[in-house]
């Protein structure tokens, strides 16, 4: 009855298959953990363990029991929004993970910002002096970037911007509530680290769509009719040239709320990244699967708004029949 | 390189204190009468923020029954904010904290304790005798399953005499007993709110009657304490706050402390240990400890059955080149894991011999090929790359596998593996760990190494009173162990804390722990 507008159907489509990637998800995060070698009773008991007390550990924490078993209870239970107690820490999974989403999407958003920042004007630049000394120099820079790793180009910053000049702390995370001001300067550094990284990718799919646009017919159209070269760039090209680059911002995102591993280390972030490959280290699941879904469902919601931004970006999708357009 | 400031090996307490000493009542009464008034020193300086560099992810909590032990840090921070019976000071002399007296029955079996009176707790709640004695039967409770209770064997129940007294039983003298109850590095022997552990929340919000009061935790981010103004001792803290905060990565731990971002850092490699060492704004404060990194080897598993295998390993390994290649001669190269005053004279050490090695493996007449497990980590790479090169030489063929620390442990307590990188841990007093690592009926000898003439020895050194003659015990154990080679030492404990020249206060570190009660920060 209320689904019969195409527009509520499709969210609901998407909805339901949100659904289901979570739980096929959180069903295969449960048994790979589980598969692993070791599990997290042998980490809290350490070299001080005997045999009995790691098996009374894990009586303790219900590892004795099947993993079909230990699946049906989580999933009821968060169901109802309970994803249970670290087995390592005893901090409540949801708060774990609630403490350390705002920090990793807080990096995420900068540095997505600060690539675009760099990506989209030189791409554009690059695709308007095609072929030009100017696109080869760009190029080349890009790519020198692009071969400095995240961690490498971390430490140089570390070294130049904290310990030569002292303009920006090394490390220590000031939550954005406390001190907006203290919040940019602890997360400016391990920003620029991603951005100087992921921007090349961005650049250059930009580039490469930007000149296919710029042979089109209505790009020829515009010139003849005297438009300015900027008004053709920005008004009349950059729009239909950025599907891609929407596409793979999205990727990005998606990559990034699974947490920068490298970067959250080494300036020392509490972020997801952290949080998640300590929680597969110690092989607690249940710190493990409340990651795993978090990120699940945030990569499942980027992708739901780039879905979103296509019917922005161009109209014939809008269309009943549109979306066989493209 | 600078030298160890402050060496802590147990065996020092044998040269400072006998049995027939430490039998006689020990009190207190001029340093009780003078440390809760004694007057801070005339430049310390109040107020400020000390922020310290961890080494750790974040800290495991600290109720020492739902944790699975300290790591230095964890230590360090529990010790602002809960305090021990007793401490020790640099002559190894006890100092009465929340305890103001040991005093032990003439057959050294039971101690009784008469406790500080007016100290609160920071819930508000009184400390008494009950405070201790709920805190040392609930880690001597089986049902608990403490895994640091074997160590505390000889305990056998803490009883209340009074509101402000309570009394040890030991199932059998114990030279150390004292010197375990001033043990900084573990969370049994600080003395928690009976109220906090009632409640669960000690584990997560400790709270104890130190100069600091617990503040908040971000998790892997910091852990902060503030002043306690209700402090028993009337002129401490110095300080206004401690942060400890949370950085994994060593490089960036240094360039923060060199930013002036913190002001004081743990660490544990060797290259910036030396670096530290040679800046004139750092001072770094060492200690060299009992305790060893060790390969451990499986003696029931084919062919590390046959001692000549074993022995061979011993002689292709070569600790000296490990101990500068990994650490750049920062920790010791050791022959036994008793500390720097064990002086075992001739401990038969087996030294780097590949020719040995060569003579040995042809005497068992078989190819050797072991797997060695180590830690997916730096430092666990580089000991099975050593290894591998070192063994390569002889003829033996080593396969280096990483596993997280899990994995290792499992495979080590279930007995399937060859050999593991393992660590023997530095503690109060190294004699519990060797009972729990080489006896033939411990559940913790995981190395399954089994010889009755050690087993005696080990039962010996636990009720041994007479120092010399224990110190003697334990180079036999030594003498032993290195002939039939259950282990291969990687090397000895020696820790490292670099803080900058401003921050003042601080006394020589002990078991790995600085005391940061008194540091203050120079304007």
């Amino acid at each position: 009855m209320g689904l019969r507008h195409p527009a509520l159907r499709w969210c609901a489509g998407k909805l339901l298959r949100l659904l289901l990637v979570v739980l096929a998800v959180s069903a295969l995060t449960f048994l790979m953990v589980d598969l692993l070698p070791g599990d997290a009773a042998y980490d809290i008991a350490g070299t001080d363990a005997t045999p009995e007390d790691v098996e009374a550990l894990r009586q303790q924490l219900g590892l004795n029991r099947p993993v079909a078993v230990r699946y049906a209870e989580w999933l009821a239970k968060a169901a109802v929004g309970d994803l249970g107690r670290s087995y390592r820490t005893r901090e409540s999974v949801r708060d774990a993970v609630w403490k350390r989403l705002p920090v990793t999407l807080e990096l995420t958003l900068l540095s997505v910002i600060l690539a675009l920042l760099l990506a989209v004007p030189v791409g554009i630049l690059c695709a308007y002096r095609h072929r030009s000394g100017l696109d080869k120099t760009l190029n080349s820079l890009a790519f020198a970037t692009l071969s400095l790793p995240s961690f490498v180009m971390a430490l140089l910053m570390i070294y130049l911007f904290s310990v030569r000049l002292r303009w920006l702390p090394a490390t220590g995370f000031v939550p954005l509530s406390v001190s907006p001001a203290a919040n940019l300067q602890c997360m400016l550094l391990p920003a620029v680290s991603i951005a100087m990284v992921e921007w090349v990718p961005l650049m250059r799919v930009l580039r490469s769509d930007m000149i296919a646009t710029l042979r089109e017919d209505f790009i020829l159209m515009a010139r003849c009719k005297g438009l300015s070269a900027a008004r053709i760039l920005f008004r009349h090209a950059l729009r239909p040239s950025t599907f891609t680059l929407v596409t793979v911002i999205g990727l990005h995102i998606g990559h990034l709320i699974g947490g920068a591993l490298v970067v959250e280390w080494i300036f020392a972030l509490p972020g997801m990244g952290r949080l998640l490959v300590t929680a597969i280290f110690a092989r607690d699941s249940l710190l493990v699967q409340g990651c795993i879904l978090c990120i699940t469902v945030g990569y499942v919601i980027v992708h739901f708004g780039v879905d979103l931004l296509y019917l922005l970006l161009d109209p014939r999708l809008r269309s009943p029949n549109g979306r066989n357009v493209r | 390189m600078k030298r160890c400031a402050h060496r802590c090996g147990f065996l020092s307490f044998f040269h400072r204190a006998s049995w027939t000493s430490a039998a006689r009542i020990l009190l207190f009464l001029p340093l009780l009468l003078s440390w809760p008034n004694a007057a801070p020193a005339s430049e310390a300086h109040y107020g400020g923020t000390l922020v310290f560099g961890v080494e750790n992810n974040d800290f495991g909590g600290f109720d020492p029954i739902q944790s699975r032990g300290f790591a230095p840090c964890d230590a360090i921070a529990n010790g602002t904010i809960l305090e021990r019976l007793f401490d020790l000071d640099a002559n190894q002399e006890l100092v009465p904290v929340l305890g103001l007296a040991a005093e032990a029955s003439a057959d050294g079996k039971v101690w009784t304790i008469p406790l500080r009176q007016g100290v609160l707790f920071h819930d508000g709640t009184p400390f008494t005798a009950d405070a201790v004695v709920d805190h040392w039967m609930r880690l001597l409770n089986p049902e608990n399953r403490f895994r640091g209770r074997q160590a505390l064997q000889p305990i056998q129940s803490v009883v209340k005499i009074d509101d402000h007294t309570v009394a040890f039983h030991l199932a059998h003298p114990w030279i150390l007993f004292p010197h375990v109850l001033a043990s900084p590095r573990t969370a049994t022997t600080t003395i928690p709110s009976p109220k906090a552990v009632a409640e669960g929340t000690h584990h997560r919000a400790p709270v104890g009657t130190g100069p600091f009061r617990f503040e908040k935790w971000e998790p892997s981010n910091a852990f902060s304490v503030v002043k306690n103004p209700d402090y028993w001792r009337k002129d401490l803290p110095y300080l206004e706050r401690i942060v400890f905060r949370f950085m994994p990565d060593h490089q960036t731990r240094w360039a923060s402390l060199q930013a002036g971002d913190i002001e004081a850092m743990w660490i544990d490699r060797g290259g910036i240990i030396r670096q530290a060492m040679g800046d004139t704004a750092m001072t770094v404060l060492d200690e060299e400890d009992n305790g060893a990194e060790i390969i451990l080897l499986n003696t029931a598993k084919p062919p590390l059955d046959d001692p000549r295998v074993r022995q061979a390993l011993a002689h292709a390994w070569n600790q000296a080149h490990y101990v500068r290649f990994g650490y750049q001669d920062c920790i010791p190269v050791v022959e036994h894991p008793f500390g720097p005053e064990a002086d075992c004279r001739n401990s038969g050490y087996r030294t780097h011999d590949p020719e040995v090695a060569k003579r040995l493996l042809a005497e068992y007449g078989k190819p050797v090929q072991l797997e060695c497990l180590h830690s997916d980590t730096q430092r666990g790479r580089e000991a099975g790359a050593v290894l591998q090169q070192l063994c390569k030489q002889v003829g033996i063929e080593i396969r280096p596998v990483g596993l997280a620390f899990g994995p290792v442990i499992q495979k080590v307590v279930k007995g399937d593996y060859q050999m593991s990188t393992w660590r023997i841990p530095s503690t109060f007093d190294p004699g519990p760990g060797l009972v729990r690592s080489f006896h033939s009926k411990s559940r913790g000898n995981f190395s399954h190494y089994a010889n009755p003439d050690v087993d005696l020895l080990l039962q010996a050194q636990w009720t041994e009173t007479d120092p010399e003659k224990r110190r003697e015990i334990l180079c036999d154990i030594a003498r032993i162990i290195n002939r039939d080679v259950p282990l291969l030492y990687r090397g000895g404990a020696h820790h490292y804390v670099v803080i900058e020249k401003k921050v003042k206060g601080i006394p020589p570190m002990r078991q790995g722990i600085v005391a940061l009660s008194e540091a203050w920060i120079e304007p």
